[in-house]
């Protein structure tokens, strides 16, 4: 196993040394990518690691082939090739080897090392001005987390240290990878900022391992309850936090990334769901909890990878990220918007597409507390169907405006649409074909995956999950004929000798509608936007039309992260005060430092006598 | 199961019936004659006839909207236990699958409607968007409601299995209940005082905005889903309310039936009776159902009428 991520390594540092020959690390780049990906494909046949491993390092090997396709024709003309290659053969190669990893300091070597390379790509396009504040926070969050980490490890050796202080600094080190609440600064910094297909990896696969690394690491030897409402509280939080933001942002792409943290809290809901099934003795809310995160992880990956290249392909269109001004490109891009409309429909959680059977299993766990005698359960169960329920709701929201602002309709302000390219939609529609088969093969997997998981006290033949897995894909495919039929029957009927015309909108009696008149995507969530004002605390900026004659008026909103805002501004404002204070000390006069020093050495040694 | 079949059938015809009744009601209140009452599957066939025409500005999507939109409605229809009789297609989970159906129908109107590049279209889908929010959730609530009476997480258990005892067991659980679905019922097809089918000003529509630009086939397909939408909701209020259990199948079949067409009679009783809300004032009624499903919640956990 651990080959592939050697030979993704080998490729990176070959990339890198052939950085001076764009093309010759073009070829050596990607070559290397689909190298790894098959070694570790055969590997996994050969000898397959154990199942929490195997579930973390599938993301990555299915995303980095299809974001190294895209990559080629995404990185023509945005900087140097040679590094480009380099540094993503390399934090694939950390990916691949991270969950396979079973000494911590090993671990935290390599998540360090993940952290720096993935740094790299994401201020690939270093030359752009506003990356710099992005690269800053990205830096900042990843060093965070490696430091809250060593106080992890530091703190496992200790004994006697609060158990508290070591399982908060556990969660909240791993947590910052993950987009916990509060921890998720750097997701919708990082990921507008970044090239197309890292997103699409690190959004897909990386935030992943920060919940592995508290599964692995973190959880054992602790209480479940209290794993399990952590978990809960969590994912609760960041899930319903996580849309509402989503919902109010105009980059496609930091939409995307809010929509990322809603998904990790959904995973989290899922396991807490788990945990908290075993903590009290419930075999279906495990066994539905488990699934729910497996299925959960495997179809956010497929399906936010595919957004995310989609982001891509938009980008390189249009060159705007920026929804407000897009619309209309259904019919520059046909393929892409339609691979977008798919997975972003799946991703509300919708039945035919494979996001539907990751949230029934989640809200099947909850149900399953629901209905037990046991009151903690009872209240998870509620709390979990209900924020389940709530952020479905608003993803449908959020994506119809995703959809809706960039696809649909008329241009607005983009002047020339170029046309899609194969290699960005091909991995699209590859991931979407995935995506159909985990639908309809998700029955027969259930026995694998429980099986890689191995523990003996679960007993999931008894919750007729199998039977439930299979219906929702017939139901599914019972959508798609029922669909064609109703298709076949006004085909039949147009052809019957009726005229089919085509004209403008109807826009009820104006002669000359124009994309002017068009709803935005902002337009459209305004009326959410009120309503959730409380919490995303929006921004206006309103220039009112005056006089009889008006010349100008314009109006903006938007919607920064609110606990950038709120918790770490005033923090950081609190700690740069402090600074400012101790620099009085730093004034320059060699005689001040001598005096300092002697008073310490003073203090120091009155120390020493009276201790 | 041969019950539930003919059930099926019946409800896949009346559907539409169940608009006929309300008109007439409202009809009657305003003192008109009223249209007749088979006039939605007149038409219906008389769209079916006709052409469709289809604006440059669309794509597949708008043309692909009304078919799945239906195709979604009908198959949530699937899992109802139509005249009390349990769905020979039940499995565990299926109360969500309907949940979810619904929800696609609704991004695939929306979807339809934004393709247009309608302002008006675009209105109506942003608030169906923030309008179906709340509903969902209240929705959900019930769904949940419902699995406490019952143990189960089966549509046609929820609602029929409950036994007969829990009017007794949480009479003033159920009324909430029952009023809060009542609301959501309005809201999902489209009813005074949440939206007004009946406008002929296009800025004050919500659903109707959004299918403005539909014509044909299309338009039929939007209006026959909307009577199944009808007697979905119909159907769930009776099932939620009255017992099943103790009659035989036949006259289960009269009471679903008489239920459904019952509730049509006092949704257009309160059309007659109400006008719309401003927009900025429906949230607050929908709000208002979310905690009468709260309230029946909590007090069901209360009052112990919990399976």
């Amino acid at each position: 196993m651990f080959l592939s991520a050697g030979i993704a390594a080998a490729a990176g540092v070959l990339s890198l040394l052939c950085c001076r020959r764009g093309g010759l690390s073009g070829v050596v780049g990607p070559a290397g990518t689909f190298l790894s990906v098959i070694a570790g494909i055969v590997g996994l046949c050969t000898s397959p690691p154990p199942g929490v491993s195997l579930l973390f390092m599938l993301p990555t090997l299915i995303l980095a082939p299809a974001a190294a396709v895209h990559s080629v024709a995404y990185i023509k003309g945005h900087g140097n090739p040679g590094v480009y290659w380099g540094f993503f053969n390399l934090t694939v190669a950390t990916m691949l080897a991270l969950p396979l990893i079973k000494d911590f300091l090993e671990f935290l070597i390599v998540w360090e090392l993940m952290g720096i390379f993935s740094f790299v790509l994401v201020m690939f396009n270093y030359k752009a001005e506003e990356l710099k504040r992005v690269a800053w926070i990205y830096l900042l969050a990843c060093e965070a987390g490696g430091l809250l980490l060593m106080l992890f490890y530091a703190l496992s050796f200790k004994t006697g240290a609060p158990r508290e202080l070591f399982y908060i600094a556990g969660v909240a080190g791993f947590g910052l990878k993950a987009g916990f609440p509060l921890l998720h600064l750097w997701l919708p910094e990082a990921h507008p900022a970044a090239p197309a297909p890292v997103s699409a990896i690190m959004s897909g696969a990386m935030i992943n391992l920060g919940i592995f690394g508290i599964l692995i690491f973190v959880f054992p030897g602790m209480d479940a309850k209290l794993c399990g409402w952590t978990l809960l509280l969590l994912g609760c939080i960041s899930s319903l936090g996580g849309i509402i933001f989503a919902l109010a942002q105009d980059n496609l792409k930091r939409l995307l990334a809010y929509s990322s943290i809603e998904n990790i809290g959904i995973i989290s809901i899922s396991a807490g769901c788990a945990f908290l099934g075993g903590a009290f003795n419930n075999n279906n809310m495990i066994v539905f909890g488990i699934l729910g995160t497996v299925l959960h992880i495997l179809n956010h990956a497929l399906l936010k990878g595919t957004l995310f290249l989609g982001a891509g392909q938009v980008y390189c269109s249009s060159g705007t990220l920026s929804i407000d001004r897009m619309g209309g490109m259904m019919k520059t891009t046909p393929l892409t918007g339609s691979c977008f409309t798919a997975a972003a429909a799946g991703l509300s959680g919708l039945p035919p597409f494979n996001g539907f059977i990751g949230e029934l299993m989640i809200y099947l766990a909850a149900f399953s507390g629901i209905c037990s005698g046991v009151w903690q359960l009872r209240f998870a169960g509620i709390a979990a169907a209900l924020i389940l329920s709530l952020t479905g709701a608003c993803a449908v929201a959020a994506f119809a405006k995703a959809i809706g602002g960039t696809f649909l309709g008329e241009p607005r302000k983009i002047a020339d649409c170029k046309k899609e390219s194969a290699w960005m939609y091909a991995p699209m529609l590859f991931l979407l074909l995935l995506s159909l088969l985990v639908v309809f093969t998700a029955p027969f997997t259930v026995p694998c995956i429980f099986k890689a998981i191995n523990i003996s006290t679960i007993d999931y033949a008894g919750t007729g999950v199998q039977r439930i897995l299979f219906y929702a894909a017939s139901f599914s495919a019972i959508f798609y004929i029922l669909s064609a039929l109703i298709l076949l029957i006004r085909r039949f009927l147009l052809v019957r000798g009726n005229e089919n015309a085509s004209g403008p909108t109807w826009d009820c009696g104006y002669a000359k509608p124009s994309a002017r008149m068009e709803y935005t995507g902002s337009a459209l969530i305004q009326c959410l936007g009120d309503l959730f004002n409380s919490f995303l605390q929006i921004r206006r900026k309103v220039e009112a039309p005056k006089g009889l004659f008006p010349e100008k008026a314009s109006f903006e909103w938007e919607s920064p992260d609110g606990a950038e805002r709120f918790f770490w501004a005033p923090v950081f404002k609190l700690f740069a005060g402090i600074s400012d204070k101790v620099h009085k000390f730093q004034s320059g006069y060699l005689h001040m430092y001598v005096l300092i020093m002697t008073i310490v050495i003073i203090a120091m040694v009155i120390w020493a006598i009276i201790g | 199961m041969m019950y539930w079949i003919l059930n099926l059938i019946l409800a896949l015809l009346l559907a539409p019936v169940l608009f006929g009744v309300l008109n007439k009601v409202k009809a009657f209140f305003a003192g008109r004659k009223g249209p007749r009452i088979l006039q939605t599957w007149y038409d219906i066939f008389k769209l079916l006839r006709k052409g469709s025409v289809y604006s440059t500005s669309s794509t597949w999507i708008f043309k692909f909207a009304p078919v799945g939109t239906l195709a979604a409605i009908a198959i949530a229809m699937l899992f109802l236990p139509l005249g009390f009789a349990a769905s020979p297609l039940k499995f565990q989970g299926d109360a969500l699958l309907f949940l979810y159906m619904l929800g696609l129908g609704r991004l695939l109107t929306v979807l339809g409607a934004l393709d247009t590049a309608s302002s008006f279209e675009g209105m109506g889908a942003a608030r169906e968007l923030e309008f179906s929010i709340i509903s969902e959730g209240t929705l959900l609530l019930l769904l949940i409601f419902l699995a406490l009476q019952s143990g189960s997480c089966e549509l046609s258990a929820m609602l029929c299995g409950r036994g007969g005892a829990f009017w007794m067991n949480a009479a003033p659980a159920m009324v909430l209940a029952a009023v809060a679905l009542y609301i959501v019922l309005l809201t999902e097809c489209c009813r005074v005082p949440v939206d007004d089918p009946e406008t002929h000003l296009e800025l004050t529509m919500i659903h109707e905005a959004m299918i403005l630009d539909n014509s044909g086939p299309d338009l039929a397909f939007i209006h026959y889903g909307a009577g199944l939408k009808l007697w979905i909701f119909g159907a769930v209020l009776t099932a939620l309310v009255i017992p099943a259990g103790s009659f035989s199948p036949w006259i289960a079949t009269l009471i679903m039936l008489a239920g459904c067409f019952l509730i049509s009679v006092f949704v257009g009783i309160t059309e007659s009776m109400m006008a719309r809300y401003r927009f900025l004032k429906v949230p607050q009624m929908l709000m208002g159902g979310c905690c009468a499903a709260f309230a029946a919640l909590a007090l069901l956990l209360i009052s112990g009428g919990v399976k």
